[in-house]
């Protein structure tokens, strides 16, 4: 079941039980505050999207996801504006000619603070929320079902896709296709191997559609839901909640820009 | 008895010199076709590849022409309502408004391709139609636990569609259906991608649903479906050929004059004199036939040699100087990630120009053992040798000129132009030259019958003559020993039996043939040699005469595995020596 | 019960929107081909949502590439691509109005893949260009690919980190691009013209 859900896990923290509406209102907040926030903000935002994931159970994984998630572009933030920061001259390490500065840690820290702030959030959300929970919560406000249709149905197909890949990697190469060697060779291999997966899966494009027009889909008239996904009271408190905090949020950009707030 | 599910009205479907020519086509697919299904009745449509099968079945179900485009005469009514009626310029309702107002379902041949591919459970699965049509969620809950009883499918309830086995998706495809209320239930070979025991589920189905009220109309090729109609339609270009009970729609005196077999359970009873009603009835046609034989001493007569009618000729003439090449395993184990030992120290040996046929269950492992011959698979313990060779360390690539495969999915390998360019390309990667390679090319497309599409997109084909391609472009690698695997899905009989003469073909040109199947008859027929493997070993390995003989029988049902036809009216005989060819069983009775 | 939520959405016939359904694994599929298994240098990893430009129009190609951006990000990861999601959309949107146009017509011979690489060139230039400003922004003017190398390139030689990641991007995007249009060219060409006649722009393409 996994396959078909992404970064999902199953589970029952509170995160897992929050309904997904009040959630990604909170995910909104959690992904803008780390850039419209002032810099000192940083770690303790850090902070608290980690110590929600942990306190909901998203353990050990969570941390694993996180870290593969932001360590690749935190080490290229920090090593491209540490070396290369235009103009900076205060050298704190000497590598042969490359010189990393102060200047640049200085103006790439923050950057990584809030990538790590709003990665930190969403990883949190990927892992607590199944997708058609997600899908469903959207479509009783008013979401398209075509587009809910949309997401999931390529989610479950994404395993299926690259299963088909790796059979016509084997199938060409039972006919001679080579897979490696020159750059020449390599390229040669593109059509052959992207050739019957697209076409492929055009050609069951037509099956596809009709197989689900036979089940009604796109008819006209009243949809219905077999998954109900409830929203309890404590949903609604936190949903007012988050809509405070993101007011609060709108309310404080004016007020840096104007400069009564620092940093 | 089955229990009332939804409202299911007592539709009944009327098709009425129903016209239907494609846009850009010149010929219609569909003549003045007129037919009636009514509640209850399970009635079959048979023909070969391009008789119009298909064609009726979107008709019916309400996709032509509104979906599917098409120039449309005639008509097509449910329960008394136009579905499709050009006179009174009723245009058809569109495939989701058909199911939605005429009550009228389908179903296609690939499983896959039915998913909704949005839900993670059956049960949600099954709740997808209900959603669409708007259905209550209270009863919906209902409906559900109704069909999942009905179809027999708890025990699938709650696992994910897409991790199910072909035969469980389709049965969970037409449960979907059901589901939703339908009176009239279209199938468009539904087993085309089935093995025998998930076919058979499904006929059973299909007989339980039509006693329970539903008008099925379902286009088929499997015989044991066909066999299970009150009555079956024959099309041939388009044309109805005749409407009768399936034992006559499909015997001899119908389908000869189109170049066509009848299944040879039919033939035998025709063979029998049995009357047509009973045609599927194995003890009445032994009982007939038992009487019909020729009797010397009391004794039961002993095999004469047979006349067998010559299959068309078909040669193939070697191009590479490629050497004559067996195959010998020794010990082979293979064991996947996840600790699945699917082959058992296996020993097997294969002679330059055996043609071997491996038959066995899901999860024998003949699948994985075929793996091995081409690099596909590297052997966890013992080897894997070609034509004296030790190759469990070469690639796949380098074994391409040694070892032909031919997998079963040809959309897996096509994707050229035209069906020529595709053939090309094998011998291209080769790097044969020119003159080589263009009469290989040659020789393959003749071999398998593809002369007249050769300028043909292989995708425009159906899949039947995509699997032609797949196997031409192989062939055209000339290699010493070809693979195939499950040649036969999805075929007709014309498209089997050029299979078959390919087959023998490579034999007489001195190349080993070993191919995966589950359709016995086939194996029996053209193969020298029929292994049976269960459970990762091989546990019966001979001609096939001593492995479909009458004291293997269990054994081989205990791998879930049936024998063809003639061996089980053989051993209900008790002939001895025993008899698996029709044409020898024929000869018995003298005719 | 439920309103029917945005208009886009309700215009998009089933086919166009299966289409869109499977592009989006497409993307994923090519992206590990090309990289993982052939380790090419370059992406193709947007020619699903190419594909959906040309055979369905601009903003089904639009909606394709957001939408694949996002599940990409959030289903496989990481999450940062998200913010590319935008550039994403205009590529699809920009192979929808080049196939609107017919430049990918096969029947007009050799001219046809002139004009696929003109579009293709066009559209990196202009990925590019939309690119730079988000990744200056989110991400201070790296994206956490291998073309970071290329900025840090590119820092060394100006003083101005925006030009370096606008630099950048031009030298990575127009070349994957290129390289996406003529393939995906190169497949339909391949495809039977009765299935690319089901789909609602596919006429411009036979």
């Amino acid at each position: 079941m996994n396959e078909a859900m992404g970064f999902f896990v199953p589970g029952s923290g509170w995160l897992h039980r929050l309904h997904p509406h009040p959630k990604l209102l909170l995910v909104l907040w959690g992904v803008l505050a780390p850039f419209l926030l002032p810099i000192w903000t940083l770690p303790g935002l850090v902070a608290l999207a980690i110590l929600a994931a942990l306190s909901a159970g998203l353990g050990r994984r969570y941390l694993r996801n996180l870290a593969i998630g932001t360590l690749p572009i935190c080490i290229s933030i920090l090593l491209v504006n540490g070396f290369f920061f235009p103009g900076a001259t205060d050298f704190l390490l000497t590598a042969g000619p490359f010189n990393l500065t102060r200047e640049g840690l200085a103006f790439g820290l923050p950057i990584a603070g809030r990538v790590v702030a709003a990665v930190a959030v969403t990883v949190a959300f990927v892992m607590s929320t199944r997708p058609d929970d997600l899908m469903e919560a959207l479509i009783q406000r008013g979401t398209n079902p075509k587009l809910a249709f949309v997401v999931l149905s390529a989610i479950q197909t994404i395993p299926r896709m690259l299963d088909k890949a790796n059979r016509i990697l084997e199938a060409q190469q039972a006919r001679g296709v080579r897979a490696s060697g020159s750059w020449a060779a390599r390229g040669r291999a593109i059509l052959p191997l992207l050739g019957p997966l697209v076409i492929g899966s055009l050609i069951d494009v037509r099956e596809r559609s009709l197989a689900l027009e036979a089940r009604a889909f796109g008819a006209e008239g009243i949809r219905t839901a077999y998954r109900v996904v409830e929203a309890r009271p404590v949903d609604n408190t936190v949903s007012v909640a988050a809509k405070v905090l993101l007011v609060g949020l709108i309310v404080i950009v004016p007020l840096r820009v104007v400069g009564l707030i620092g940093g | 008895m089955a229990e009332e599910l939804s409202p299911v009205d007592r539709r009944s479907l009327v098709v009425d010199h129903l016209t239907i020519r494609y846009y850009g086509r010149e010929v219609d697919a569909l003549r003045e076709l007129s037919l009636e299904v009514d509640a209850g009745e399970l009635v079959g449509v048979a023909g070969r590849n391009g008789s119009g099968k298909s064609t009726l079945a979107l008709a019916t179900a309400g996709f032509i022409p509104r979906v599917v485009r098409a120039k449309v005469a005639g008509s097509v009514t449910i329960a008394g309502e136009p579905l499709v009626d050009s006179g009174t310029g009723h245009a058809g309702a569109g495939g989701a408004t058909a199911a939605r107002r005429h009550r009228v379902g389908i179903v296609f041949p690939n499983p896959a391709n039915q998913l909704s591919a949005t839900k993670v459970s059956v049960r949600e699965e099954l709740a997808f139609g209900l959603e669409n049509l708007g259905i209550p969620r209270a009863e919906m809950e209902q409906r559900i636990d109704a069909v999942l009883s009905r179809l027999g499918i708890e025990h699938l309830a709650d696992r994910p569609p897409f991790a199910l086995s072909g035969g469980e998706q389709q049965r969970v495809a037409i449960g979907s259906i059901v589901a939703m209320g339908m009176g009239v239930l279209v199938l468009d070979e539904p087993t085309a991608q089935l093995d025998p025991l998930s076919t058979e589920a499904v006929g059973t189905l299909l007989t339980d649903l039509a006693a329970g009220g539903t008008a099925i109309l379902v286009a088929e090729h499997a015989s044991t479906v066909l066999g299970r109609t009150i009555r079956c339609l024959v099309l041939d270009d388009g044309r109805a050929v005749t409407v009768d009970v399936p034992g006559s729609a499909l015997g001899s005196r119908t389908l000869e004059p189109l170049g066509l077999h009848p299944p040879t359970v039919v033939a035998l009873a025709e063979l029998a004199g049995v009357d047509p009603g009973m045609a599927w009835d194995e003890a009445t046609i032994a009982a007939a036939l038992e009487r019909r034989f020729v009797r010397q001493d009391g004794r039961p007569p002993t095999n004469r040699p047979t006349d067998r009618a010559p299959d068309r000729v078909q040669s193939w003439t070697p191009v590479r100087e490629q050497q004559v090449a067996g195959v010998e395993l020794r010990g082979l184990t293979h064991r996947y990630a996840g600790g699945i030992e699917a082959l058992r120290g296996v020993d097997l040996r294969i002679e330059p120009g055996e043609t071997v046929a491996i038959v066995g269950q899901n999860g024998s492992g003949k699948t994985t053992l075929v793996k091995h011959l081409n690099g596909l698979l590297r052997p966890t313990a013992g080897s894997v040798a070609i034509g004296g060779r030790d190759t469990g360390a070469e690639r796949i690539d380098e074994l391409a000129s040694l070892v032909g495969f031919v997998f079963q999915n040809p959309d897996d390998q096509l994707f050229n132009r035209t069906v020529e360019r595709e053939v090309a390309f094998g011998p291209r990667n080769l790097r044969l030259g020119d003159a080589q390679a263009a009469r290989l090319v040659d020789q393959a497309i003749e071999a398998a019958g593809l002369q007249a599409e050769r300028t043909a997109n292989p995708y425009d084909l159906n899949v039947s003559g995509r699997k032609l391609v797949a196997l031409a472009s192989v062939l055209a690698m000339d290699p010493a020993v070809l693979v195939l695997d499950e040649p036969t899905t999805g075929q007709d009989g014309p498209g089997v039996d050029r299979i078959g003469a390919v087959v023998e073909a490579l034999q007489q040109a001195g190349r080993t043939v070993v191919a995966i199947t589950h359709d016995m008859e086939f194996a029996a027929a053209r193969f020298d040699r029929i292994i049976v493997m269960r459970l990762g070993e091989i546990i019966d390995d001979g001609p096939p005469v001593a492995v479909f003989a009458s004291e293997n029988h269990d054994r081989l049902a205990s791998t879930g595995l049936a024998p063809p036809a003639t061996a089980r009216i053989s051993s209900r005989l008790g002939l001895d020596p025993f008899i698996i060819d029709p044409a020898e069983l024929r000869s018995l009775v003298g005719a | 019960m439920n309103r029917v939520g945005s208009l886009s959405f309700s215009q998009f016939s089933t086919t166009t929107l299966v289409l869109m359904a499977v592009a989006i694994p497409i993307n994923i599929a090519v992206g590990y081909i090309v990289q993982n298994v052939l380790k090419l240098p370059i992406y193709l990893d947007s020619i699903g949502t190419v594909i959906v430009g040309v055979l369905a129009g601009p903003l089904a190609g639009a909606a394709t590439g957001i939408l694949a951006n996002l599940i990409w990000g959030f289903t496989i990861g990481p999450n940062t691509i998200a913010p590319f999601a935008i550039t994403a959309g205009v590529i699809g949107f920009l192979a929808g109005v080049f196939g609107a146009r017919g430049w990918f017509r096969f029947s007009g011979g050799g001219r046809t893949w002139a004009l696929v690489a003109i579009a293709g060139i066009i559209t990196g230039v202009v990925a590019a260009i939309v690119s730079a400003p988000i990744a200056y922004f989110v991400f201070g003017g790296t994206t956490g690919g291998g073309t970071d190398a290329v900025v840090a390139i590119f820092r060394s030689m100006t003083d101005n980190i925006f030009l370096a990641t606008q630099l950048q991007g031009f030298a990575s995007d127009p070349v994957d691009k290129l390289a996406t249009f003529l393939v995906a060219a190169a497949i339909l060409v391949a495809v039977p013209i009765t299935v690319k006649t089901t789909f609602p722009q596919g006429e411009e393409t036979v």
